[in-house]
């Protein structure tokens, strides 16, 4: 599907139109999976927290819920920065596209360290997960297996903003090398629309995780 | 099928559109922050649940641009949406009319113990 040296269009596809849905479904069809993969670790938060809903309560009050409302936003003001990329593109002004990746970039990079530290904190109060757990804070049977959920959730979404930041990292590249263009703007998009899907769990694990 | 719900200009002149729904998407952050500061206990629940579904619509609509998709990419996410909470609720619903010896739960009165 790479561009050859003037049109993007593969040959399997009829035209551009047909092969940007394609590609756009393809995506949304990812993200879908993305969704039953984080739903896994939702259903077992779901069923311990039903049954031990005392302890997650004190468990989840002593987590830094300032720092969580301070990921929120950068998340969110990634998106809008990553969105704002994929408008510049499709009016061709390539040096915004570059820049507003790259704080895109700068965002995810920001709410790792942030989260690094918040599991800092964690790790030197004892707030580990399962056997290793020894907060004396809250000595409440179910806070082991909150903190199991805690860390299991956010690593796994941790790990995909790793792969986020690097997958923009590399539409970077594409639009310093001029390989993105205006015409045809699906390569970030997709990009883009997978950052977004970052940002969303992110928004359901927040007030799952530090709110109630 | 084919035709979007909304038709907006392919290339739109102006960004405003995303910078109002990123207000509104850190206005929600701010309410559904205060809110759980009021202590409302178990009814927090349902409300932080309906700004986090709030935000993501806003999220998946604008910014994602599922508004202006056209055909079947329209219905992926509600349909893993749909099956995800069907998977939650029957989870939940099995595991809450069990037989009370059947699960280890918390102690109600006791939540320090450990209990059938």
């Amino acid at each position: 599907m790479d561009s050859s040296a003037t049109s993007p269009l593969a040959p399997h596809f009829g035209d551009l139109e047909k092969q940007g849905h394609a590609a756009r479904m393809g995506m949304w069809m990812f993200l879908g999976t993305e969704v039953l993969l984080f739903g896994g670790l939702f259903v077992g938060y779901s069923m311990y927290r039903f049954l031990f809903p005392v302890s997650f309560h004190e468990s989840s009050r002593h987590l830094d819920t300032l720092m969580g409302a301070f990921d929120t936003v950068i998340l969110l003001t990634s998106s809008l920065f990553a969105v704002l990329s994929l408008h510049d593109l499709r009016a061709g002004r390539m040096k915004r596209v570059i820049l507003f990746l790259l704080l895109t970039m700068a965002m995810g990079a920001l709410f790792l360290v942030a989260h690094g530290y918040e599991y800092w904190t964690e790790f030197h109060e004892g707030a580990l997960p399962g056997r290793y757990y020894h907060f004396e804070k809250v000595s409440l049977p179910g806070a082991n297996i909150f903190f199991a959920l805690y860390f299991l959730m956010t690593g796994l979404h941790s790990l995909h903003v790793i792969a986020g930041v690097s997958i923009l990292g590399y539409m970077v590249s594409r639009a310093m090398t001029g390989r993105l263009v205006p015409e045809y703007d699906v390569p970030l998009e997709v990009a883009t629309l997978y950052w977004h899907l970052i940002d969303v769990i992110w928004i359901f694990l927040f007030p799952l995780l530090y709110l109630i | 099928m084919s035709k979007p719900l909304i038709e907006f200009p392919r290339h739109e002149s102006t960004a405003r559109r995303y910078l109002v729904v990123y207000v509104a998407l850190i206005g929600l952050t701010f309410l559904t922050y205060g809110l759980s500061r009021l202590a409302l206990g178990p009814g927090n629940l349902p409300v932080v649940l309906a700004v986090a579904l709030a935000k993501c619509l806003l999220v998946m609509l604008f910014f994602m641009h599922l508004l202006e998709e056209k055909g079947l990419s329209r219905i992926v996410m509600p349909v893993s949406v749909t099956l995800l909470v069907v998977l939650i609720l029957f989870v939940v619903a099995d595991v809450a009319t069990r037989f009370p010896q059947a699960v280890m739960r918390e102690s109600p009165d006791n939540p320090a113990v450990m209990t059938r």
